[in-house]
């Protein structure tokens, strides 16, 4: 799994205070290999959600199709059921996590409603070579 | 008064038992036959120094005993009257006000050392001050004698764990693996696997792992043992689970983890692994998988993370790690002198103990090897539109290190920021990868995407194709997380990049024709946009069954005790996951660097986990 797109955003921002040009002329020249042993986001700037993927978990007694009333407009891809009334929806439009929450909190059939985390192995140094 | 002392490191249970009644000891604890090797039919009785060699010799000839010899200040060996168990001769020594303190005979061995022809380099389980060789954490090497686990003296008491399944929630395991296949849970025809797969990546059925943290985690924890081959796990007979929820990237989702969980819960699983962790929110639903593991009276062992942070601090938690459950043990990396790991994360009321972490060397899924683009030219061969060049780039422009790079442009001008793609424009490199003969595929990719003037809507993707040729042509398929946006907000006037990702390429394994690119696409009031591509490494994976591997991280302390917790439930089968976390956290060894750092200052103990006696609650004690 990638971290995918959210970094692309968050490196924008993190360069906004940068006012330099990229990809121009210098004479010290480091091989690739280096850069990317070197590299490693610490950890705020890692990637911490799957965009668009949420956990979504219904009060009891309520009907799966709550789920798409309350968040059809934010067109569902995918619904999984993970078991205990919890289901993984996948979303064409990712509003954030206080937008869902905000939904839910509208809705008494939604019980609760998270981000679907991302969480890493935690070997020192990165993948093995 | 008799003296209560606390139960020792060697005879803690005749102790305990001389003050309590046999019914309760019972409870309390397995039979002392099976608990510690002594001679049946014999005690030592060690009476108070005022008490008399007559007197002594009238008590010992009272429970029909004899006194086979007095050693030094009071200490007698005892021969009991035929018949007379050592439980009920010890109660009866134990309640005479003459005697200090009664123990058995005690047997020792020699200590147990495996065949295995690596266990030597297995200074986790015997630090003889060794030298690691070819090691990759090079501070403490070689380290200090003694700082280990101290698991010689606990094989001695207890090897085989198999009757406890210890489920590894990780990037899956190679179940082959010369070292591990016979160590492996049987789970029938159903999961004929050894376990399920709940990644995107392959069968369900197959929980085979495609980047090899998984195997080393499972071998920390019950590597075959005694068997002359490769290395030894803390348990040498296991019982293993293997609960694939981290794919060939080594990530995994929040729903991933809990569904292996839920899993290893509902099919008997009575310790869990967690190598992994992430920052960020609370994860109730993880925190839920927990609770549910608890119930069930499931142990739960975590890594605390390789940041180098105090997680106890606002904004550093890190879960699973910061979750409160009573049945979850977090662990700290200790390097080869017991030095706190210079990676580990601690924190003093988050993180519980401490466990080798450094240069552990244990069972691999395969050969791993990469391959790293030259991006000058001499590498792999870059197709595109709107041309390419080869260039480089100046520090600070990406965030993470300086330094002057040798960098793949899009549009094709080595000498930016000179030419860029018109609004309007679509831009794209791609590279063919011949990967047939890889089990196992992973990019590590860095890059950036310049943009000096924007207004418009621009976006950028990542895709591949498994038969060749442009990916972007026809319908591509993106990788996840880099598919474009239907309106992507482009930051102006700044250059903006695509962080290093690592981005499964399971699509492509065993594929002799697959290729990568990369597209950017201007919008219609666009201006000044282009790519520059810094990093493209391959780190590739070849599946064998003979492959052992050095590794460092928290995730390697964490097995440690992983297979720690499941010796102790094999050993006492009635203990419950509390008399578990507390034979764990309350015995092990007072280290200085995990002092004010975690929860109980303390490296883990096997043996002194083993003698480890949960005092009974709820009974009173007849002191004389």
């Amino acid at each position: 799994m990638g971290s995918g797109k959210q970094n692309f955003i968050l490196g924008g921002a993190v360069l906004a205070l940068v006012a330099t040009t990229a990809c121009s002329q210098t004479s010290v020249v480091t091989a690739p290999s280096a850069k990317v042993a070197e590299l490693k986001p610490e950890r705020g700037e890692r990637q911490t959600r799957v965009p668009k993927e949420y956990l979504v978990t219904l009060a009891s007694g309520a009907d799966e199709k709550a789920l798409s009333e309350r968040y059809g407009h934010l067109g569902i891809q995918r619904i999984d059921a993970m078991g205990n009334g919890m289901f993984r929806l996948s979303l064409a439009n990712d509003p954030g996590p206080q937008a869902m929450e905000d939904l839910m909190r509208s809705d008494k059939r939604i019980k609760a409603v998270q981000p679907n985390f991302i969480y890493r192995t935690q070997r020192a140094g990165g993948k093995a070579e | 008064m008799m003296k209560i002392i606390r139960p020792s490191v060697v005879a803690p249970v005749i102790l305990l038992l001389s003050i309590l009644t046999l019914s309760s000891y019972s409870a309390a604890a397995a039979p002392l036959e099976r608990r510690q090797a002594f001679v049946t039919g014999e005690l030592l009785v060690k009476f108070k120094p005022t008490v008399s060699t007559q007197t002594r010799q009238a008590a010992v000839s009272s429970t029909g005993g004899t006194v086979q010899a007095t050693l030094e200040r009071g200490l007698t060996h005892v021969r009991l009257a035929t018949g007379q168990s050592v439980d009920e001769a010890a109660l009866a020594y134990g309640s005479d006000p003459n005697v200090e303190y009664v123990q058995p005979n005690y047997i020792y061995h020699k200590t147990a050392v495996p065949n295995d022809p690596s266990y030597g380099q297995q200074w986790a389980f015997a630090n003889t001050a060794q030298t690691v060789t070819s090691a990759n954490y090079s501070t403490h090497n070689p380290g200090t004698a003694g700082a280990d686990m101290n698991m010689q003296l606990a094989w001695n008491q207890i090897t085989d764990c198999s009757s406890v399944v210890v489920a590894v929630i990780d990037t899956g395991i190679n179940y082959n693996h010369q070292d591990l296949s016979s160590n492996m849970w049987n789970g029938g025809a159903t999961y004929p696997n050894h376990g399920y797969n709940f990644t995107s990546e392959g069968a369900a059925n197959d929980p085979m792992d495609l980047d090899g943290h998984g195997t080393h985690v499972a071998g920390m924890i019950g590597a075959v043992g005694n068997n002359a081959l490769g290395v030894a796990g803390v348990c040498w007979v296991a019982n293993i689970m293997a609960v694939r929820v981290l794919d060939s990237t080594g990530s995994g989702t929040t729903s991933s983890i809990i569904s292996g969980i839920n899993f290893a819960v509902a099919n008997g699983a009575k310790v869990i692994n967690m190598s992994l962790g992430g920052g960020g929110s609370f994860d109730q639903a993880y925190s839920n998988a927990i609770t549910n593991a608890q119930s069930n009276d499931v142990v739960v062992v975590v890594a605390a993370g390789n940041d180098t942070l105090n997680n106890d601090l606002t904004g550093n938690a890190f879960y699973p790690c910061n979750f409160t459950h009573s049945n979850l043990i977090c662990v700290a990396a200790l390097d080869q002198s017991y030095a706190l790991a210079s990676f580990s994360d601690w924190g003093a009321t988050s993180v519980d103990v401490g466990a080798p972490g450094t240069n552990v060397l244990s069972s691999f899924a395969g050969t791993a090897t990469t391959y790293t683009d030259t991006m000058n030219g001499s590498g792999l061969s870059w197709s595109g539109t709107g041309g390419i060049a080869y260039g480089t780039t100046v520090p600070n422009t990406f965030p993470y290190n300086g330094g002057t790079y040798y960098s793949l442009n899009v549009p094709g001008v080595a000498s930016w920021p000179t030419g860029y793609a018109a609004a309007n424009t679509t831009v794209s490199a791609y590279t063919a990868l011949n990967l047939s003969s890889y089990d196992a595929a992973t990019l590590d990719v860095f890059g950036a995407a310049h943009v000096v003037s924007d207004s418009g809507a621009g976006n950028f993707s990542i895709a591949y194709r498994t038969t060749g040729g442009s990916p972007f042509s026809g319908s591509p398929t993106y990788f996840s997380g880099w598919s474009p946006a239907a309106t992507e907000a482009v930051p102006a006037t700044v250059p903006t990049f695509f962080a290093l990702d690592t981005i499964s390429l399971s699509v492509c394994n065993k594929s002799a024709n697959c290729s990568v690119g990369f597209q950017l696409k201007t919008g219609a009031t666009t201006t000044n946009l282009g790519m520059c591509l810094v990093g493209f490494k391959l780190n590739l994976l070849t599946l064998n069954n003979t492959t052992y591997k050095l590794e460092n991280g928290t995730s390697m302390a964490s097995p440690a005790v992983a297979g720690l917790a499941t010796m102790l439930r094999a050993y006492n089968p009635q203990y419950t996951y509390a008399d578990v976390v507390a034979s764990i956290k309350n015995s092990g060894r007072a280290v200085a660097s995990l002092s004010g750092k975690t929860t109980t200052g303390k490296a883990v103990d096997a043996m002194k986990s083993l003698a480890y006696i949960n005092a009974p609650t709820g009974l009173s004690a007849a002191v004389q």
